[in-house]
């Protein structure tokens, strides 16, 4: 081999190496930055701090646009789902967070995503009827 | 200098900046959202909102006779808090704390009423003086709060209401 086409070689598996140095470096951001997960922690965290700082009567919307786009099409269950005083998203058959909230409220339980653009999921915060009961 | 140095440079300087990215990843991406201290002035706004009203203690918190109606049984049930977590790492509905602490004002002076509190006491640790520590650079603590505000009770008189709100919590927020 001639010495031009030698250097050609080398030059060529040289930047090879760095464009896969590169590609690499970019599909672990990627990866990382796109995981599902991280979506379901600071939506169930979101919207447990809206439901602590919610009054009985409010009726509240939240954007699930960035949510959605993660959601895993094979998972058919609840996106949201509030339990007691415990939210949880799940956006994928293995995976969902959980984190609670101290605002014991009643969650009107028709939430749904309009059919407008499918993209909210509301819900009605509910009078205090505990103690209203209790008065009566 | 030779090509071979040169190309042993230029992988020195490629694995320092796939370090700096991985390193970059990991601090934004590994940890947890940290959201107790937006938790903490929640709740000590939840509570105060249960102790003063428009500027007066309602009926329910004080009775005209100047006799407390709430006390650290009823705290949670009055002001609608619901103290459970979420059953992991161990947490058994302690990862909150609320006290309520009545100064009644006599001739312009304070005179120390009762405290009321509930949950994990442990959260608050008056010694170690939990309010001047910054969160950002001791998140291995509870975060805590203190909240002061002054209203007229049923019985005419003017209190100083001091509300001590605290969020553990550690394992899912740090």
């Amino acid at each position: 081999m001639n010495k031009n086409a030698e250097l050609l070689t080398e030059n060529l598996i040289f930047i090879l190496l760095n464009l896969a140095f590169f590609a690499i470096l970019a599909v672990f951001v990627f990866i990382k930055s796109d995981d599902p997960s991280i979506m379901e922690e600071a939506y169930a965290k979101k919207i447990a701090l809206i439901l602590d700082a919610a009054r009985p009567g409010m009726e509240i919307s939240i954007d699930m646009q960035k949510a959605i786009d993660k959601w895993d099409k094979d998972y058919a269950g609840k996106v949201v789902s509030i339990e007691g005083n415990l939210v949880t998203v799940k956006l994928k058959q293995k995976g969902g967070y959980s984190y609670s909230f101290f605002n014991d409220v009643s969650l009107n339980k028709n939430f749904y995503y309009p059919a407008s653009d499918g993209l909210e999921y509301t819900f009605i915060v509910e009078p205090y009827k505990k103690l209203e009961e209790v008065s009566k | 200098m030779t090509d071979k140095t040169i190309s042993l440079y230029w992988f020195f300087v490629l694995f320092l900046i796939a370090s700096a990215v991985v390193f970059l990843v990991y601090s934004l991406y590994g940890k947890p959202l940290d959201v107790r201290q937006m938790e903490c002035v929640f709740l000590a706004e939840k509570v105060a909102d249960c102790v003063s009203q428009g500027g007066n203690i309602p009926e329910t918190i004080l009775n005209k006779g100047g006799v407390f109606v709430i006390n650290s049984e009823n705290l949670l049930k009055n002001c609608y808090i619901n103290r459970g977590t979420e059953n992991v790492y161990g947490w058994n509905n302690d990862q909150l704390f609320v006290s309520i602490g009545f100064s009644r004002f006599e001739n312009e002076i304070p005179i120390l009423g009762p405290t009321f509190f509930v949950g994990n006491e442990h959260l608050w640790d008056k010694n170690s003086n939990m309010n001047s520590i910054d969160p950002a650079k001791n998140k291995n603590f509870p975060v805590c709060i203190e909240r002061k505000i002054y209203s007229k009770g049923e019985d005419g008189k003017y209190y100083l209401i001091t509300i001590s709100t605290c969020v553990g919590k550690k394992e899912k927020n740090v």
